[in-house]
C-alpha cells in the first residue's frame, strides 16, 4: 500500500489500512514511546493513546508535511501529555539538586549502538530525559519546549544541559564512549581518516 | 536549527530510525480502543439486505425497544450540567438529540483536552477536564459532543467539537468506569459478542460415590444391620485439570467445549482373607463368578485400597453470569461430560457384601457425568481468573449392569483458572 492510500484508508476507519499504518510505522514509534517512558509498559500504553489519536484525528493531517512527521508529532505530544497526567515529568523537572556541570564533550563515537543510547536515556530522570528528547531528538527549541512543558525557558536549557552531562556520564560509566581526554582525540583521529 | 551541535546531530543519526518492536498484542489494544463506527458500518455493509426489513421493523414499532436493539450504553452522571476546567472556565454542554432513537443519545469523550484544545494563550494552563452533565441517561457510542464556552471568553465559540471516541476506549481507560453499565448489547456485551476465549483450569477435588443396591437385598440375609453401615469406603484426594473454548452466545450466556482429564478415588477397606468364591451378581450370572481373597468385615491384616479411575472427558455446557460488573462477576456454569475411562483399580463388593473382588473389567468404560460449578471470576490485567466451588456427578452407574450395587461417583472439587479472550 502507498503512503498515500494508507491515508486515505484511514480517513475512511478502514481497518486493513489502519492496521498497515501500524505495522508501518509502530516500529519507529515505539522507539519514540520508549524514550519518553523509560519502560516498555508505559511506552506500549503511550503508543496505544496515540495509535488511537492518530487513528481519529487523522483527517486533520494537511498532506504539507510528511506523514511520518505529523505521526511523530502526535506521538510526541501523546507521550508529553502522559507524562503530564502522571506528574512523572513535574517531579523530575523540579529536581534542582543534580550536578550541575556543563558538557564539554563534543560527541559521541560513532561506535556506539543506538540500542544502548536509549536504555541510557531510558534510566534518566523522567524530567532529563523529556527535555533531552525533545531538544537533541525533536529539534524543539528551547522556547518550544518551555512552552509544552509549561516551565521556564531558561529551566529548559539548564534541564538539557544536565541531562547530556547526565548521559554522557553514564555512557563513560559503561564504558559505551570514551573520558573527555580520549575522546578528543579519538575525535581528531576519525576526522583525520575522514579526510 | 536548535540541538544541532555535533553531539545532537550524532544522537539523532544514532537514534531517530531505531526500530523497536512492541508486544503482539498491542494491535489488538489499539482496536479494540477504536471508534466502533468503522466496524458497524461493515457490518451493515456486509448485511446491506437486511437494512430493508429493519427499516420496516422501525416504522412499524412506536417507542419500542428499538433503542435496546442498538449498542447503547447507559451512563449514569452526577447531576451537574457543568464542564470544570481546572475551576477557570466554566464550559456547558451541547449534545445532539436523536429524535429517532431517542433523545439523549451522544457519545462523552474527555481526555487529554489540552490536546485537542486550539493553541491559545488562554488555554495553556488546561490540561484536564472533568465532566459533569446533569443527565442519567442512554448514549451512543457513535456520536459526537460539542462544547461550547458558557461565559464569554476568548475562546471560541464553539470552543472546539471533539470527535467521536468510543465507549470502549472511555471504559479501557478507566474514564467513567464507574458510570458505565451494560444496557441490552452495551458495552461489555458487544465486546464479548465476538469473544471467544480460552478457559484453562485444575481442581483439586474429593471424591466420593453414592452407594446404592440394585435388587432391594435384604441386608439382614447377609447379617447387615442396615444400608452401607458395615461397607467402610472413604473419600480420597483427586484433581481435575481442563482446558475448554468459551464462546458468547448471547449477553452474560457463554457456552464451552473441551477437553478434561480426571483422576478420581476413593478407598475400600478390606482384610485378606482364605482365596474362595463369590458372586459379584446377586442373580448368579456366570461372568460375576470371581474367587476373592478379600473379606468384607472378617479376615486379617486390615488396609485400604483405592477406587480410582483416570478419566478423559469432552464436556459440553455453559456459563451464565449472574451479575453485571463486567470486571468481577459470579458465573453459574453446568456441563454435561461424556467420559473414558483409561484406566481404573476397581474393587467391587460381592453381592453377599462379604468379599470384595479387583474387577476393573466390570467398570462401564464410557459414562456420562454431569458438571456443575459457582465460579467468581475477576479481571487481572488480560485475564479473567476463576476460582470457586464445583460438583461432578456421574449419571451412569460406574459399573456393568451385572454388578449388584449401583455405584455413582461424585467429585467435590474447588476450581482454579483463567480465561483468556482469543482473537
Amino acid at each position: 500500500m502507498t503512503e498515500e492510500s494508507i491515508l486515505n484508508g484511514c480517513i475512511q476507519q478502514e481497518p486493513a489500512a489502519q492496521k498497515e499504518l501500524y505495522e508501518r510505522f509502530s516500529g519507529k514509534m515505539f522507539a519514540v514511546c520508549y524514550r519518553y517512558a523509560g519502560n516498555k509498559q508505559d511506552a506500549e500504553d503511550m503508543l496505544q493513546e496515540s495509535m488511537v489519536r492518530i487513528f481519529s484525528q487523522i483527517h486533520q493531517f494537511q498532506q504539507k508535511g510528511s506523514f511520518e512527521g505529523w505521526i511523530r508529532k502526535v506521538i510526541v505530544h501523546t507521550c508529553i501529555n502522559q507524562l503530564k497526567k502522571q506528574k512523572k515529568f513535574n517531579d523530575c523537572v523540579e529536581i534542582t539538586q543534580a550536578e550541575y556541570l556543563l558538557s564539554k564533550a563534543d560527541s559521541i563515537p560513532s561506535i556506539v549502538q543506538a540500542k544502548e543510547i536509549i536504555e541510557c536515556i531510558g534510566a534518566m530522570p523522567s524530567g532529563y530525559r523529556t527535555v533531552l528528547n525533545l531538544y537533541a531528538l525533536e529539534g524543539y527549541s528551547h522556547r518550544e519546549i518551555a512552552e509544552l512543558l509549561e516551565i521556564e525557558e531558561s529551566t529548559s536549557r539548564s534541564q538539557y544541559n544536565r541531562a547530556k552531562k547526565l548521559l554522557e556520564n553514564l555512557l563513560i560509566s559503561k564504558n559505551i564512549i570514551l573520558e573527555s581526554k580520549q575522546l578528543s582525540s579519538w575525535q581528531q583521529l576519525k576526522t583525520k581518516l575522514s579526510v | 536549527m536548535p540541538g544541532s551541535d555535533f553531539f545532537e546531530q550524532e544522537l539523532r543519526e544514532r537514534i531517530q530510525e531505531y526500530i523497536m518492536r512492541p508486544s503482539g498484542e498491542l494491535w489488538e489494544k489499539i482496536e479494540a480502543s477504536l471508534p466502533i463506527k468503522d466496524r458497524r458500518s461493515k457490518f451493515f455493509k456486509k448485511y446491506v439486505l437486511l437494512l430493508p426489513f429493519l427499516i420496516l421493523s422501525i416504522s412499524f414499532s412506536k417507542n419500542n425497544h428499538i433503542v435496546g436493539s442498538l449498542p447503547l450504553i447507559k451512563i449514569q452522571l452526577p447531576s451537574n450540567n457543568k464542564v470544570f476546567v481546572k475551576s477557570e472556565l466554566d464550559i456547558s454542554i451541547n449534545h445532539s438529540s436523536n429524535q429517532i432513537f431517542g433523545p439523549h443519545l451522544f457519545n462523552a469523550i474527555i481526555e487529554d483536552a489540552s490536546f485537542l484544545l486550539p493553541k491559545s494563550n488562554t488555554t495553556t494552563n488546561v490540561s484536564s477536564f472533568y465532566l459533569q452533565p446533569d443527565i442519567s441517561n442512554q448514549y451512543q457510542r457513535n456520536q459526537s459532543i460539542t462544547f461550547y464556552t458558557k461565559k464569554p471568553t476568548t475562546l471560541p465559540t464553539p470552543s472546539f467539537t471533539l470527535k467521536p471516541i468510543s465507549i470502549n476506549y472511555l471504559y479501557n481507560k478507566n474514564i467513567f468506569s464507574e458510570y458505565i453499565q451494560k444496557e441490552q448489547s452495551g458495552l461489555e456485551e458487544s465486546k464479548l459478542k465476538k469473544r471467544k476465549a480460552l478457559f484453562v483450569y485444575f481442581s483439586p477435588t474429593i471424591s466420593d460415590r453414592s452407594f446404592s443396591p440394585k435388587n432391594k437385598f435384604s441386608y439382614t440375609n447377609y447379617g447387615l444391620n442396615n444400608n452401607g453401615n458395615q461397607i467402610a469406603h472413604k473419600p480420597a484426594f483427586g484433581w481435575e485439570a481442563g482446558l475448554a473454548f468459551l464462546k458468547q452466545i448471547k449477553p452474560g450466556v457463554q457456552i464451552r467445549s473441551g477437553i478434561q482429564f480426571n483422576y478420581s478415588c476413593y478407598t475400600i477397606s478390606a482384610s485378606q482373607g482364605a482365596p474362595e468364591f463369590t458372586s459379584l451378581s446377586s442373580n448368579g450370572i456366570s461372568v460375576s463368578r470371581r474367587i476373592s481373597n478379600l473379606e468384607n468385615r472378617n479376615g486379617f491384616k486390615n488396609q485400604k485400597y483405592p477406587n480410582s479411575s483416570y478419566q478423559i472427558s469432552a464436556p459440553i455446557g455453559m456459563m451464565i453470569r449472574l451479575n453485571k460488573n463486567p470486571k468481577s462477576n459470579l458465573n453459574i456454569g453446568m456441563s454435561v461430560q461424556p467420559s473414558y475411562t483409561v484406566h481404573a483399580s476397581a474393587y467391587l463388593l460381592s453381592a453377599d457384601y462379604r468379599n470384595y473382588v479387583e474387577a476393573p473389567d466390570m467398570l462401564r468404560r464410557f459414562n456420562i457425568y454431569s458438571g456443575a460449578e459457582l465460579v467468581y471470576s475477576k479481571k487481572i490485567g488480560q485475564y479473567y481468573m476463576i476460582a470457586g466451588p464445583q460438583l461432578r456427578y456421574q449419571l451412569l452407574s460406574g459399573h456393568k449392569k451385572e454388578y449388584s450395587f449401583r455405584e455413582n461417583l461424585i467429585d467435590y472439587g474447588f476450581k482454579l483458572g483463567f480465561v483468556r479472550d482469543l482473537p
